[in-house]
């Protein structure tokens, strides 16, 4: 067979050998020549513009011909979260999808984000569009969550009412930084330290602002053992961190089992525009106390909550491109976010004092400061700060009462924030006034019906 | 000026809903908690020392007149 093939390469070559020698013959005179050799440098030309023009429209659909200066930092952007995600674990489970969907939704031509061309992320998103995730995230929530602390102790509930003060001030500075008042109210929302309802409500009043104020709240609550300790050394005495508290009493089954029932019903009838969130979180907290779901309660608690974390972060994470991230604005969100998450444990700090002097010196105030929820690492710090100043000062289960109150409360203030601004939007310019009767009104039918 | 008026408006209605909602959340949990009062989980046969007591006598007089 090789050797069949060598005789072919052979006949093939000498055949070449005496076509061009034939060739040379014919072409005697210089005149011939010259159009040879013309022919010769019109072919290659050719051939060389054929090669160009097929390199330059293949470096046409590469994402090189179209990435600009901005999508270049984005791209920086993407890999420094992943970087704070893998490297310095901050809120790794969120930062790394949001991180990777930001790098997805800012490499050109990918198409990720188009809806015409069917990209994946798009369809991602149409969750968070829809309101679909951060509900699902709060059924998750809702099956981890214990609120036996705050059942054992429900004067907690006011810890976690008083750090949505923070929500509240950043609302009022972000309306001075020339925010509209939706925007402000999607921005202050950072204050509650809850992901899932920032992006729920950030969807609903200022979609365009979702990016930066889900990056910003997610920061924040990976921060929150650096950004709240100072805060709570500089607000509580040395002898207030050291208040000892009694050991919380033990709560019914059946008081377990009502008390999401009752929540769902109190809230949304007071508040049906929070029935989103509540409900869920809730209907979560119903699967793992009955304790005839078990297979709900695992599912929920586990692959659930991770599945929808995949997808809202990457619909999070797609949402951060470069026309939509790299403004003044978010520059201005992250600066209100820190000091939304400042404000509210301030607020619980502050009220936690005031519990203190109520009870006569039994609450130590450093539980105060857990009510932002970020269950339950803002708990952990009350423990930490508490324990630094005595080491056998144990809060932790008393700051999840707070803690979890925290997340109640939130929800309750979106759900205000949406009754207020949402699709009827009350406070819109010039309507202060006409607010002010409807809020008064409202608060009295809470009180006499 | 309309809209930091609005703000301030927001901010003492928020605050007030919130109070006023987990102030009803309290009064319910203090109503539900005298519903579902805690109650210790009944003694069991382990936790009564004179039944252990019999008990393990009775295994020792078995263990002693098991042959082998």
């Amino acid at each position: 067979m090789v050797l069949q093939v060598y005789k072919i390469g052979t006949f093939v070559w000498v055949f070449a050998v005496c076509y061009n020698r034939k060739t040379a013959l014919y072409a005697g005179t210089g005149t011939i020549q010259k159009k040879i050799d013309f022919q010769k440098s019109a072919l290659i030309k050719e051939l060389a513009l054929t090669i160009s023009s097929a390199f330059g429209k293949i470096f046409a659909t590469t994402g090189f011909s179209a990435i600009g200066p901005g999508e270049i930092v984005m791209i920086l952007i993407a890999l420094t979260l992943l970087y704070l995600a893998i490297e310095k674990e901050f809120e790794p489970l969120l930062l790394v999808p949001i991180g990777f969907g930001a790098l997805l939704a800012n490499l050109p031509l990918t198409h990720m984000m188009s809806g015409d061309e069917g990209g994946l992320l798009y369809y991602f998103y149409l969750g968070v569009r829809s309101e679909i995730w951060p509900p699902l995230i709060f059924l998750g929530v809702g099956a981890l969550t214990d609120f036996g602390p705050l059942l054992a102790n429900p004067l907690t509930l006011f810890l976690g009412a008083a750090a949505q003060i923070g929500v509240y001030i950043t609302l009022v500075v972000a309306v001075l930084l020339g925010f509209s008042l939706q925007q402000a109210a999607a921005i202050g929302i950072i204050g509650g330290a809850d992901g899932p309802t920032a992006i729920f409500l950030a969807n609903k009043l200022a979609p365009e602002l979702l990016g930066p104020i889900a990056v910003a709240a997610y920061s924040y609550m990976s921060l929150v053992p650096i950004i709240q300790p100072p805060i709570m050394k500089l607000l509580t005495t040395e002898k207030e961190r050291k208040i000892k508290m009694e050991q919380l009493k033990p709560v019914s089954r059946e008081l377990k089992i009502v008390f999401p029932i009752a929540v769902t019903i109190i809230c949304l009838l007071l508040l049906p525009a929070a029935a989103p969130l509540i409900g869920m979180l809730m209907l979560g907290n119903l699967f793992r106390e009955c304790g005839v779901t078990k297979r709900l309660y695992e599912t929920t608690e586990t692959h659930l909550i991770n599945i929808v974390t995949i997808l809202l972060a990457l619909a999070v994470g797609s949402s951060m491109t470069a026309e939509s991230f790299l403004t003044w604005q978010t520059i201005k969100i992250i600066v209100l976010g820190l000091f939304a998450f400042g404000a509210a444990t301030a607020g619980g700090l502050l009220l936690g004092k005031l519990v203190m002097v109520m009870t006569g010196g039994r609450v130590n105030p450093l539980i105060g400061s857990a009510g932002v929820s970020a269950v339950p690492m803002a708990a952990r710090v009350s423990q930490k700060v508490g324990a630094e100043a005595d080491p056998h000062n144990f809060l932790l289960m008393h700051a999840m009462g707070p803690n979890v109150a925290g997340v109640i409360g939130t929800a309750v203030a979106a759900g205000v924030m949406l009754a207020l601004f949402g699709e009827s939007a009350l406070m819109t310019p010039g309507h202060a006034e006409a607010l002010i009767g409807q809020g008064a009104d409202f608060i009295r039918s809470i009180f006499f019906g | 000026m309309e809209n930091l008026t609005a703000a301030l408006v927001v901010t003492v209605i928020g605050m007030s809903v919130i109070f006023a909602v987990l102030a009803i959340l309290y009064v319910s949990i203090l109503s539900l908690e005298r519903i579902f009062p805690y109650k210790a989980p009944a003694q069991t046969a382990g936790d009564d020392t004179e039944t252990v007591a019999v008990i393990q006598a009775g295994i020792t007089a078995y263990l002693k007149r098991r042959p082998g």
